[in-house]
């Protein structure tokens, strides 16, 4: 069948999930024509029941995912295999903001210039063996305008700590300075989590609620959420969660501008004589199509960026596009969620809940402590979550001296489950990139149209070790407090599969250690920009959405104020 | 209604003249006696006979799952506390799982299964599903700490992979096959869903919950579907 040539557009975007389900937004507004590919359907408020086999175990909802899992390894000399039946990601118009616990944080400003920062006040040899840490090409201070608009057109629930330098202990006193509040009140607090305030107050621990992605107040015309408890791995069936399909991605359709295109597979990256992106190539329904822009957005998360871009090889770029300097899969690293639970004297119907209602302590996040002698940098939030699922919760909740089977195991977990809490680091530790650790495609495993499917070289060095440990010990002082009468934890193993995935096309101001440049724009290719998390070279204590989110609005913002420029 | 192939071994025992019980026993009306003979917990606990209906079996043949069962029945037996796995109906959530989303541990199951009754029949001289309590727990025991040879990929993977789908059988939506009733939610004082959680419903040590639950997610009308 021949391919279908359609007419030009000014931009092309690949995917439509945190990042470029933004990113869209600002490129309507200015008045660009706005053409979005998604792999998966466009859902409605049905597709997610409060089913934890269907969604959150068989990712029922991210079908493409499930069949291109990638394969993992712990370093190159071992033989990748695939290690899991399910994926994580979701393929639908909004991503896996569908899905996603939906914490929505700005970064610490340390954490942008972690490296000369380490340095600094601890001397170079604090900085791992065999990293590739760099600073960030972009400061907190840039991008605070842009976390700002996307808390207000996403819709985000939080209290603010400080408000241009004004603290209030209600939020978290160690933000950074922002310009205003969030547009609307935190979630409320569950049983669970003032039990935790309590005991944090008593350790003289600053605690205070996380920032969610979702509604506490009417909003954007959306019901405030409900607390339903099938959340983190579900969807929301009352639009209360702000994914980008029902938040930016609506806003951007309002305009006029935007076409959204679901069930578009895209397969290639289009390049011309001069080595200019010139549009994407696409299977839709059997067809497939070519659609010429003058701009093309690759926002498809971390292993699908990479692995379009290796697969989009031409004469002006041999390996790959973007990636003559070999930089394209580099630097990959994924967050990590030590935990410790506790058995505690009471029932804490955590069952309930939101993803994100949270109460946390930033106390051993960022540089918020002097890290001595202790053989990592940075650390992470801990916090104590809501919204248990029951498998969940019997998996994860049974401690190593009860019997795992037979009816002393039932009495236990009878008696028990319902009893146990947990304090983690679930938003993600302070990982960092290393020279051994990357992304490239697998010579031996394909997926269902025959593409090679992506492979992961990853593991965490002794440095993540011990950071886990500090913060597993923190986590069981503050369960004791609580009252806990039993804690129990294990030492995290590589989370090679993580919702969390850094690097793959990282940004930087040299083309020798980096794919994009400081406004995500690829350094071999002026009018290809890059959205998502595979552009951070960095990462923090906290989940990444909403920083990969204010990066993706000011990279739209960058391309409509050189547009000349860009499309010259 | 019984799937060709269980109709095809009801011919085949008849040849055999078994009785009447184990017809019923392998077409799919299946006693608790007799799957685990001797030293049920149920039986421990005081309680009568419990005749089962074993669901019409999509994938695993009747040997396979009167083994996948006697395991079940041990990992989480019937006793005081009530139902154990089989009773919850994990067989039939395994089953119809293997015939779709779990597809690809079929082979698994299948293969291991027949190890497991190979391992029972030169070690006691039945299969699995005839052993005594005692004689199922030493091999469970064995096959979680790896000891047992002649599994795929060994003894412990699979042990933990029918521990999975214990739970997800146990403690997922009833609408997969599993967690009857919500047995398996009674059991750990889940409440069951509900799309409106009263602050109530979150505080510590609340056992009468304020809001409105139901069994299955998809009792509610935003769901409804058709019959898994």
């Amino acid at each position: 069948m021949a391919t279908i040539r359609l007419k030009k557009t000014d931009v092309v975007v690949i995917g439509l999930g945190a990042a470029g389900g933004v990113g869209v937004l600002p490129l309507a507004k200015a008045g660009l024509k706005v053409i979005g590919l998604e792999a998966g359907p466009n859902l409605d408020l049905r597709a997610y029941p409060s089913d934890e086999v269907l969604l959150a175990i068989r990712n029922g909802n991210g079908r493409k995912n499930n069949q291109e899992i990638p394969t993992w390894r712990r370093n190159s000399s071992q033989r990748a295999t695939p290690q899991r039946q399910f994926g994580s990601m979701m393929n639908a118009v909004g991503g896996t903001t569908i899905h996603y616990n939906s914490q929505s944080w700005r970064l610490d400003p340390w954490h942008f210039v972690m490296r000369s920062r380490v340095i600094g006040r601890y001397g170079e040899r604090m900085l791992p063996p065999g990293t590739t840490l760099e600073n960030a090409p972009v400061t907190y201070g840039e991008l605070e305008r842009y976390y700002d608009k996307c808390e207000y057109a996403i819709g985000i629930a939080g209290k603010a700590g400080n408000i241009r330098g004004r603290r209030n202990p209600e939020g978290n006193v160690l933000e950074a300075p922002r310009r205003r509040d969030y547009p609307m009140p935190p979630l409320r607090y569950s049983g669970w989590q003032r039990l935790l305030q309590d005991a944090a107050f008593r350790l003289g621990w600053r605690s205070f609620r996380a920032p969610s992605a979702v509604t506490t107040e009417t909003y954007q015309g959306r019901p405030s959420c409900s607390y339903c408890g099938f959340c983190s791995g579900i969807g929301c069936h009352s639009g209360a969660k702000s994914s980008t399909n029902v938040s930016t991605i609506p806003a951007a359709r309002k305009t006029g501008n935007f076409k959204l295109v679901a069930d578009a597979r895209v397969l290639r990256i289009g390049v011309d004589n001069e080595g200019r992106a010139n549009g994407v190539l696409y299977l839709r329904r059997g067809q497939v199509y070519f659609q010429p822009a003058d701009v093309v957005v690759l926002s498809a998360y971390a292993w699908e960026n990479t692995r379009l871009l290796l697969l989009s090889k031409s004469k002006a770029f041999p390996n790959g596009l973007a990636n003559n300097h070999g930089q394209v899969g580099r630097h990959y690293f994924t967050h990590s969620g030590p935990t410790t639970f506790g058995l505690f004297p009471y029932v804490l119907n955590r069952w309930n809940g939101q993803g994100s209602q949270a109460l946390h302590i930033d106390e051993w996040e960022a540089d918020n402590f002097d890290h001595t002698g202790l053989g990592f940098i940075g650390g992470g939030s801990i916090d104590g979550r809501s919204e248990v699922k029951p498998i969940g919760l019997v998996r994860g909740g049974v401690p190593p001296n009860v019997p795992q089977f037979g009816s002393a195991w039932k009495a236990w977990v009878a008696a028990n489950v319902k009893r146990v809490g947990s304090i983690g680091s679930g938003g993600g530790t302070n990982t960092i990139p290393y020279e051994q650790f990357y992304l490239d495609l697998d010579p031996n495993y394909r997926d269902s149209l025959g593409e090679p499917v992506v492979r992961v070289t990853y593991d965490y060095t002794e440095t993540e070790n011990r950071m886990h440990r500090f913060l597993l010990e923190k986590q069981r002082l503050w369960l004791l407090e609580a009252g806990a009468i039993q804690t129990w934890s294990t030492l995290p193993g590589p989370n090679a599969y993580g919702v969390h995935a850094y690097g793959g096309t990282r940004m930087g101001h040299n083309p020798d250690t980096s794919v994009t440049n400081r406004w995500c724009m690829a350094h071999e290719v002026p009018n290809l920009a890059v959205m998502g998390g595979s552009n951070m070279g960095f990462a923090g204590g906290h989940n990444p959405t909403l920083t990969v989110q204010a990066l993706a609005w000011r990279t739209a913002d960058h391309i409509v104020k050189n547009w000349k420029r860009l499309t010259a | 209604v019984l799937k060709a192939h269980s109709e095809g071994s009801e011919r085949e025992l008849r040849q055999r003249g078994l009785s009447r019980r184990e017809l019923l026993r392998r077409a799919g009306i299946l006693g608790v006696a007799a799957t685990a003979p001797a030293g049920l917990g149920a039986q421990e606990a005081g309680a009568k006979e419990i005749v089962v209906q074993r669901a019409a079996l999509e994938v695993l043949s009747p040997a396979e799952a009167d083994a996948l069962e006697a395991v079940l029945a041990r990992l989480v037996p019937a006793d005081a506390l009530g139902p154990g796995a089989v009773e919850m109906g994990v067989g039939t959530y395994i089953d119809r799982a293997l015939a779709g989303a779990l597809k690809t541990d079929l082979a698994s199951y299948q293969r291991n299964l027949a190890a497991l009754d190979a391992h029972a029949q030169r070690t006691y001289g039945g299969v699995y599903a005839r052993l005594t309590t005692a004689q199922q727990d030493t091999l469970l025991t064995q096959m979680q700490a790896n000891t047992l040879p002649g599994f795929t990929p060994d003894a412990r993977t699979f042990f933990n992979l029918v521990k999975e789908h214990s739970l997800q059988g146990m403690f997922g939506d009833p609408y997969w096959g599993g967690n009857k009733n919500g047995s398996g939610w009674r059991l750990i004082g889940f409440p069951g869903i509900s799309l409106d959680i009263k602050a109530h419903d979150q505080a510590v040590n609340a056992t009468r919950y304020r809001s409105q639950y139901r069994k299955s997610t998809y009792d509610w009308d935003q769901f409804k579907r058709k019959k898994a």
